[in-house]
């Protein structure tokens, strides 16, 4: 656990005023709210930081508290020993400071804060407490392998201690993010829990490359087969199948399989195309019949000469 | 009709220290769908974390309602443009992929 120095979270020097705290405070937070960042997990957690730093630094009791043991929270017990001492004199004193922001999640708070404050919110009123905020939203990723974005499966979750059961349809992109309402963070006071974005990254496949609904794949055949034409046997998803190699094919040829292709996302039945590009292995080590041969079809070729 | 959770509008403007014209606003605005009923305006559940997105702008980052609308167009040119760079981004891992 780090110590975090608030005054640089907003960029203030130690003795700035509650006003200079206000300030930089909204200035930060128009900057990195989460509402106007979707996506941005690094906005999210800078922002967590901003509102962690005005929690404390707008709390005049939470302000003192940390000028005076920050650095040294693990002895904070004794201030709180202290000044339940001197509340017994002089009476409770709430905090006079304004309000922090929601963020649209729960407040999320770091083990350093929690650690000289206690939890979240350090028991301070709120004005808005009444009403109800949503969850915090939560963003993971999940990794599958091309062969398995293609079928459409059940997947089991863990987040927050609780198993999510969902269905990945066929078809999902790589990069694609889906919702799933109320799987985030609990709401507070009632309100709705936040929702869960799974980002799906689909790792490379060995044989087949994929753009949007179609697929891309290499086949290799001889040069005998690619000049005089026959059946090769290549790799499909669905398992291999016998390609007719038409005499004459050249290097880089594309031949087109309909309906080869990866699954449409949420259209059952619906597949794209699958292109396989032909690479000619040319032989290498000839024996003296072959070269001899080779020779008379080059003298026989029209080329040659040319 | 469809049969669908309707919260008064009044209720959520209540718990989020709201003026109802600020709701109304939007609405004219055509932010927020309400439905009007009998003189009062409903707002359906499933529109509530939409509704509590643009209060949170409102109240916490003291935007009005031509703001909202304004960084209301531009998320939505947001989540269109990172829609693109994501196919772009495999687009691109297609041909790095290629031997």
């Amino acid at each position: 656990m780090d110590f975090i120095d608030y005054y640089q979270v907003l960029g203030l020097s130690k003795t700035a005023t509650q006003d200079e705290i206000k300030k930089a405070y909204r200035k930060l937070a128009r900057k990195l709210h989460p509402d106007i960042n979707p996506n941005n997990t690094d906005a999210h957690k800078k922002f967590q930081q901003v509102n962690e730093a005005n929690e404390v630094l707008s709390d005049p009791e939470k302000r003192k508290k940390y000028d005076k043991y920050g650095k040294d929270w693990m002895h904070s017990d004794q201030f709180e020993q202290q000044r339940r001492q001197q509340q017994q004199y002089a009476g409770a004193s709430g905090g006079s400071g304004y309000e922090g922001f929601s963020g649209g999640g729960g407040e999320d708070f770091s083990s350093f804060f929690e650690s000289m404050f206690g939890g979240a919110g350090g028991g301070r009123g709120r004005s808005r407490s009444r009403a109800g905020y949503k969850g915090q939203d939560i963003n993971a990723s999940f990794d599958l392998s091309l062969t398995d974005a293609a079928t459409t499966h059940k997947q089991t979750f863990t987040v927050n201690g609780k198993n999510v059961r969902i269905t990945i349809p066929a078809g999902v992109e790589n990069g694609q993010i889906i919702k799933l309402n109320g799987y985030g963070g609990a709401g507070a006071n009632g309100g709705p829990g936040g929702d869960l974005y799974i980002t799906f990254k689909i790792a490379p496949h060995p044989v087949f490359r994929r753009q949007g609904n179609d697929l891309y794949s290499n086949a290799e055949t001889d040069l005998y087969t690619a000049v005089l034409g026959g059946d090769i046997m290549a790799d499909t998803l669905s398992g291999k199948v016998k390609l007719k190699v038409k005499a004459g094919t050249q290097p880089g040829e594309k031949l087109r399989l309909k309906g080869k292709g990866f699954p449409v996302y949420k259209k059952d039945g619906e597949f794209g195309d699958l292109y396989i590009s032909f690479s000619i292995k040319i032989p290498e080590q000839l024996s003296d019949r072959e070269k001899e041969l080779f020779e008379e079809l080059k003298n026989l070729s029209p080329d040659h000469g040319k | 009709m469809e049969n669908k959770n309707l919260i008064p509008a009044l209720v959520i403007c209540r718990e989020h220290n709201v003026e109802i014209n600020f709701v109304k606003l939007l609405h004219e605005n055509e932010l927020l769908v309400l439905v009007k009923e009998n003189e009062e305006y409903f707002l359906e559940e499933e529109q509530l974390p939409h509704f509590e997105h643009l209060i949170r702008l409102h109240v916490e980052l003291e935007v009005n309602v031509p703001g909202i609308e304004v960084i209301e167009n531009l998320l939505e040119q947001h989540e269109l443009d990172h829609a693109r760079i994501v196919a772009l981004k495999n687009r691109l891992s297609f041909f790095e992929n290629e031997d």
